[in-house]
C-alpha cells in the first residue's frame, strides 16, 4: 500500500517534467538551447503566488472549472499504473477513468462559455468537436484491450502479459498504440492537432479556452493539463512493454525510460510536422479511429 | 395496496373536485393540487416497501366487463415505475401551481387539472394491471388524458397539429398492442398476466408478438423510426405536462415492454439483437438530432430518444445475456436498463421543469435569446447544471451509475464472445455519451453563462419557491443515486427476477458481486466531491491576501463587443453537426453580405426531422400517385361498377370452390392418366 501510495506521489510530482522535456527536443531539433527542463514548476510557482482577475461577466462556474478538472485528473491518477500496481484497481475501473477526463472537459467547456467571449466559445466548440471523434476511438482501443487481457480494469488491461505468450498479438498491439499515440496527441493539444506554443491564433483549440484564467487558477490549469499527459504518456509506456513489475526499484526505472521514450517522440513529431489546417483534424482523428476498429475486428477473431 | 388506493383515491377526487364551479381560484388551486400532491406521497410508500422487499399487495375484485377483472398486483416491476411515476407526477403537479397561474386569466384550468389526475390515475393502473382488458383501458385512459394535456394552448395551430399527430400515433401503437395481447391471451388460455408468465406454450407465438410489441410499445417509448410524434408534442405541451410525459409516459412504453418479455421462459438470442440495434439507432441519431435544436424543449425531446436508446440497449445486452445462459451479462444489462429508465425519468423531468422555469421567466424557448441566467435565476441554474451532468452520464451523478452498468454488460459480453455486435455497444455508449456532452455544454453555457442576448433575460427572475422545491427535490435525488448506488442494487435485483427466464437463486449471487463493485463507484463519487471540496478549499487559501480585481473579458482587442458577438447554440454546434451533415441535412436560409456597402444580412438554419419532415411527405407522395391510378375505376357508370360485383363474386366463387386447381388440372390436362407403355 505504501509503496503504491509512493508511485503516485512521484507521479504526481513528476508530471510537469513532460512539457520541458517536450520543450527541450523541440530546442534540440530547432537548434536552440530552449527554456529549462523544469520550467513548468517555476510558472507554477509564479502563478501561484499571485492574484487573480476576473471578468464581471463570469460566474463561480468559470471558477469551478479548473478545480473540478484538475479535481478529476487527480482521481484518475489513481487508477493508472505508474511501472507497477495501480493505486486502486477495481473491474470496470476503465470507464471511471475515461468518465473523469469527461468531467474535466465538461467543466473546462463550461468555464469557457462563461466568459461571454466569442473566441473562447470558439476553442469550446472545437474541443467538444474533436472529442466526438476521440472518446470512441478510446473505447475501442479499451475493449480490443479487454479482449487481450481478460480484463476490465485498467493496470491490468494496460499491462497485457498475455500478449507475450501468443506473439501474433505484437502486431494488434502496435496498432493499438499508433492509435493512442494519435489519440494522445489531439487530447493534449499537442502539435498537429494544437499548438501549446500560441495563444492568439484562431486555430487554437485548448488554449483558447484557458484564456482567460490567471493566478492559481492558471496554475490549476497548466498543472492539470501535464498530468492529463502524463497519465496518457504512462498508458502508452506500459503497452509498448507489457510486463507487470510489482512495484520495484527496476521496474520504476524502466517505467521512467519508457515514459522519457514515449514524450520525446512526442516531441520528435511537434519538430517534424506543421500543425494541421482545421478542417484536417477530423480526418487525422477519423484515421485513428479506423486503425482502433482494424484492432477490434483483428481482436474479435 | 390499502395505501396504493388510497393515494388514488385522493388523486381523484383532487381532480373532481376542480369541476366544481365558482371555487375562488387560489383555493381550487391549493385543494385540488394539494391533493394530488399528497395522493402521490401516498402512492409512493407502498412502491418503496415493495423495493425494499416488503411482501406484494394485490387487489382481485370482479368485473362486469366481459374477460376483464380487476385485479392489481405491484410486484418489484411495478414497484420500480410506480416509484417513479408518483415522484415525477408530484414534483410536476407542484411545479404547475405557479407554471400556470399566468394562463389564468387567459384560460380555464379545470381541465389541466382534471386531466392530470386522469392521467396519473390511468399510468398507475397501467404499472399494476394484471389484466390485459385493465392494461389496454387503462393504456387507453393514459393516451386520450395526455392528447388534452398536450392541446392545453388549443389555440395555437401548431399545438392543434402536434396533438392530433400524437392522438394518431398512440392509437396506431395501441392496435398492434390489441393483436399483442390477444396473441398472448389465445396462447395462455386466459386474459390474465399470472397464467401468462412462465407460459412455456408462448414461445409458439413469440415472434410476432416480439416484433408487435415493439411497434406497439415502441411508438410509445420513441424508438427511431416511430419517435416522431415525440419532438413535436412534448414542446407543444405546457412544461408540467412535458415533464410528466418524457419522465413517465414514454417509459410506459418500457414498461409494456419489458413485460411482455418477462412472460416468456426462454428468449430467443436474436431478440436481444435486435433490441441493440434499436438501441444504437434510437441513441446515436437522437442525440445527432439534438445537438442541431435551437428550441429548448425540442432538444430536450430529442435527447428522451436518445435516452430511451440507451434504455434499450441495456434490455438488449440483458435478454442477450438471458438466452445466452450469461447471468452476469443479464444482470448488468437489465439493472441498467431498468435503472436507467428510472434516472432517466428523474434527471429529464427535472430538466424539462428547468426550461419551464426559464419559459415561465422569459416567455421564449430559443436558445439563442438567452444568456446570463445564472446571474437571474441561480438556483434553477444550479438545478439545470445537476440535470445537464446527471444526463451526460458523468460521475458523481445517477447517470454514471446506469450507464456504467451498461458499459460493463457490453464489455463482459465482448470479452467472452467473438460477435462485432456484442462490442458495438461500448463504442455506440462513448460516442453517445460524448455528443450528450456537447450538447448539454451547448445548451448550459447558452442559457445560463455569457451575457444575456435579450431584453427578455436580462429581465428574468425566479418563479418562486413552489417552482424551486420540486426542481431541488429531483436534483437531490439525482445525488442520492450518484453517490449511494449500492443502496439501490437489492432493489435492482428484486426487479429483475419479474423475468420468467431468471432463476433467482443464481442472480442473487451475481448482484452480490455486483453490489461490490458499485459500492467502488459510490466511493468514486464521494471522492470526486470531497477532492474538488479539497481543491477549492486550497485555491481559497492561496488568494487569501492576494489582489484579486475585476476586469472585462478579452476581446481579442476589439472595443466595443455586444452580447450578440458570443457563441450562440447555432454556432457552437455548427462544428460539430458539420461531421453529421450526411444525415442532419440542416437547411440554411442565408442573406449573404456582397458589396461594399452591403443590406442587412442574415443567417437562419434548422435541422428538420428526418422521419416527419422528409420520409413520411415524400411517402405520402409517392401513395398519392400510385392511388391516383386507382382513380380511373371510379368513373360513376353503373353499368362497369355493376361488372365489378359480377367479377369480383366470379372471383370469389373460383377461390371458394377451388376453382382455379380445377381449371388450371383442366387446361393442362394434369388429372388425365397417361398411358404407362407395358414393359
Amino acid at each position: 500500500m505504501l509503496m503504491r501510495f509512493v508511485s503516485v506521489a512521484v507521479a504526481l510530482l513528476a508530471a510537469p517534467l513532460l512539457p520541458g522535456l517536450i520543450n527541450k527536443t523541440k530546442s534540440a531539433f530547432a537548434g536552440r538551447k530552449g527554456p529549462p527542463v523544469l520550467q513548468l514548476y517555476f510558472d507554477l510557482a509564479k502563478l501561484l503566488k499571485k492574484g487573480a482577475v476576473y471578468s464581471p461577466v463570469t460566474t463561480w462556474i468559470f471558477r469551478a472549472g479548473p478545480v473540478v478538472s484538475l479535481a478529476s485528473y487527480l482521481i484518475a491518477s489513481l487508477f493508472v499504473p505508474f511501472g507497477g500496481d495501480s493505486f486502486l484497481s477495481f473491474s470496470g475501473d476503465v470507464i471511471a477513468f475515461a468518465y473523469l477526463l469527461g468531467l474535466a472537459r465538461f467543466f473546462t467547456v463550461l468555464a469557457a462559455l462563461d466568459t461571454g467571449s466569442s473566441f473562447e466559445g470558439m476553442g469550446a466548440s472545437r474541443e467538444v468537436t474533436f472529442s466526438i471523434l476521440a472518446e470512441p476511438t478510446i473505447f475501442i482501443l479499451f475493449i480490443v484491450l479487454a479482449r487481450i487481457s481478460g480484463s476490465l480494469s485498467l493496470s491490468h488491461m494496460v499491462t497485457p502479459e498475455q500478449v507475450l505468450m501468443n506473439p501474433s498479438t505484437v502486431g494488434l498491439l502496435l496498432l493499438i498504440v499508433f492509435s493512442l499515440f494519435v489519440v494522445c496527441l489531439a487530447e493534449n493539444s499537442r502539435i498537429p492537432v494544437d499548438d501549446p506554443a500560441t495563444h492568439l491564433e484562431l486555430t487554437m483549440i485548448h488554449e483558447v479556452m484557458v484564456l482567460d484564467h490567471s493566478g492559481p487558477d492558471l496554475a490549476f490549469i497548466l498543472y492539470g493539463a501535464s498530468l492529463k499527459l502524463f497519465l496518457m504518456v504512462s498508458l502508452l509506456a506500459h503497452l509498448l512493454f507489457p510486463i507487470r513489475a510489482a512495484n520495484s526499484a527496476q521496474g520504476w526505472l524502466l517505467f521512467g525510460i519508457l515514459v522519457a521514450i514515449v514524450t520525446i517522440s512526442i516531441g520528435i513529431v511537434e519538430s517534424a510536422m506543421a500543425r494541421l489546417r482545421m478542417v484536417r483534424i477530423p480526418r487525422l482523428l477519423i484515421a485513428a479511429c479506423m486503425i482502433a476498429i482494424f484492432a477490434m475486428i483483428i481482436g474479435l477473431r | 395496496m390499502s395505501l396504493f388506493l388510497l393515494g388514488l383515491g385522493l388523486i381523484a377526487l383532487g381532480g373532481i373536485l376542480s369541476l366544481i364551479p365558482r371555487v375562488p381560484r387560489v383555493l381550487a388551486s391549493a385543494v385540488c393540487n394539494g391533493l394530488m400532491i399528497l395522493g402521490c406521497a401516498v402512492g409512493v410508500v407502498p412502491a418503496i416497501q415493495v423495493l425494499a422487499g416488503g411482501p406484494l399487495p394485490s387487489l382481485n375484485m370482479p368485473w362486469s366487463v366481459p374477460a376483464g377483472q380487476i385485479e392489481l398486483l405491484i410486484d418489484p416491476l411495478s414497484a420500480l415505475f410506480l416509484l417513479l411515476h408518483f415522484i415525477v407526477c408530484g414534483s410536476a403537479v407542484m411545479f404547475g401551481i405557479p407554471y400556470f397561474s399566468s394562463y389564468e386569466k387567459t384560460q380555464s384550468l379545470k381541465p389541466v387539472r382534471f386531466f392530470t389526475s386522469i392521467l396519473i390515475i390511468s399510468i398507475a393502473l397501467t404499472f399494476t394491471a394484471q389484466n390485459t382488458i385493465l392494461f389496454l383501458g387503462a393504456w387507453e385512459l393514459m393516451a386520450l388524458s395526455t392528447f388534452f394535456l398536450v392541446i392545453f394552448e388549443d389555440r395555437q395551430e401548431r399545438v392543434r397539429k402536434a396533438g392530433f399527430l400524437y392522438l394518431i400515433m398512440s392509437h396506431t401503437g395501441t392496435l398492434c398492442l390489441f393483436v399483442v395481447f390477444l396473441l398472448l391471451g389465445r396462447q395462455a388460455g386466459s386474459l390474465g398476466f399470472s397464467q401468462m408468465a412462465h407460459n412455456k406454450d408462448l414461445l409458439a407465438v413469440g415472434t410476432p408478438i416480439f416484433l408487435l410489441a415493439l411497434v406497439g410499445f415502441g411508438v410509445k417509448a420513441g424508438f427511431m423510426p416511430i419517435h416522431f410524434w415525440l419532438q413535436e408534442a412534448h414542446p407543444a405541451a405546457p412544461t408540467p405536462v412535458s415533464a410528466i410525459m418524457s419522465g413517465v409516459v414514454i417509459k410506459c412504453g418500457i414498461y409494456g415492454l419489458v413485460r411482455v418479455i418477462s412472460f416468456f421462459p426462454t428468449l430467443p438470442a436474436w431478440w436481444g439483437i435486435v433490441l441493440i440495434m434499436i438501441g444504437t439507432t434510437s441513441g446515436i441519431l437522437g442525440v445527432v438530432w439534438a445537438l442541431a435544436q435551437h428550441d429548448f424543449k425540442r432538444l430536450l425531446a430529442y435527447h428522451s430518444i436518445e435516452n430511451i436508446g440507451i434504455i434499450v440497449l441495456g434490455l438488449g445486452f440483458g435478454c442477450l445475456g438471458l438466452s445466452l445462459n450469461n447471468p452476469v451479462v443479464a444482470m448488468l444489462g437489465l439493472a441498467g436498463g431498468l435503472w436507467h429508465t428510472l434516472n432517466h425519468g428523474l434527471f429529464k423531468s427535472l430538466l424539462f421543469l428547468g426550461a419551464g422555469s426559464i419559459y415561465h421567466a422569459t416567455g421564449s424557448r430559443e436558445i439563442d435569446q438567452m444568456g446570463g441566467l445564472w446571474k437571474k435565476m441561480p438556483w434553477t441554474g444550479f438545478c439545470f447544471l445537476v440535470g445537464s451532468v446527471a444526463i451526460c452520464g458523468i460521475p458523481p451523478l445517477n447517470g454514471f451509475v446506469s450507464e456504467w452498468l451498461i458499459y460493463n454488460a457490453s464489455f463482459v459480453l465482448g470479452i467472452h464472445n467473438s460477435n462485432f455486435c456484442f462490442v458495438l455497444g461500448v463504442p455506440v455508449l462513448a460516442l453517445i455519451g460524448v455528443l450528450a456532452a456537447a450538447c448539454f455544454t451547448k445548451v448550459f453555457g447558452v442559457l445560463f453563462l455569457g451575457n444575456a442576448r435579450t431584453e427578455a433575460a436580462v429581465e428574468a427572475q425566479e418563479g418562486g419557491a413552489l417552482m424551486l422545491i420540486p426542481m431541488l427535490f429531483l436534483a437531490s435525488l439525482c445525488f442520492a443515486i450518484g453517490l449511494f448506488p449500492g443502496v439501490f442494487l437489492p432493489a435492482m435485483s428484486r426487479v429483475i427476477t419479474v423475468f420468467s427466464s431468471v432463476e433467482a437463486g443464481e442472480f442473487h449471487q451475481v448482484a452480490m458481486n455486483q453490489a461490490g463493485m458499485l459500492a467502488w463507484i459510490g466511493w468514486l463519487s464521494v471522492g470526486i466531491l470531497a477532492v474538488i471540496g479539497v481543491l477549492a478549499l486550497v485555491r481559497r487559501l492561496f488568494l487569501v491576501g492576494k489582489p484579486v480585481s475585476a476586469s472585462a473579458t478579452w476581446g481579442c482587442g476589439y472595443a466595443l463587443p455586444s452580447p450578440r458577438m458570443q457563441y450562440t447554440a447555432s454556432s457552437y454546434a455548427q462544428f460539430s453537426t458539420l461531421m453529421f451533415r450526411a444525415v442532419l441535412r440542416p437547411l440554411v436560409h442565408m442573406k449573404r453580405i456582397t458589396s461594399l456597402f452591403p443590406a442587412a444580412g442574415s443567417f437562419e438554419s434548422h435541422s428538420p426531422d428526418a422521419v416527419l419532415d422528409r420520409f413520411i411527405p415524400r411517402l405520402a407522395a409517392i401513395l398519392r400517385r400510385v392511388l391516383y391510378r386507382v382513380r380511373d375505376f371510379q368513373h360513376g357508370r353503373v353499368q362497369f361498377y355493376l361488372a365489378y360485383v359480377l367479377l369480383f363474386l366470379i372471383l370469389l366463387l373460383v377461390w371458394e370452390f377451388h376453382g382455379v386447381s380445377l381449371l388450371w388440372k383442366k387446361i393442362f390436362l394434369l388429372d388425365a392418366v397417361t398411358k404407362v407403355p407395358p414393359p
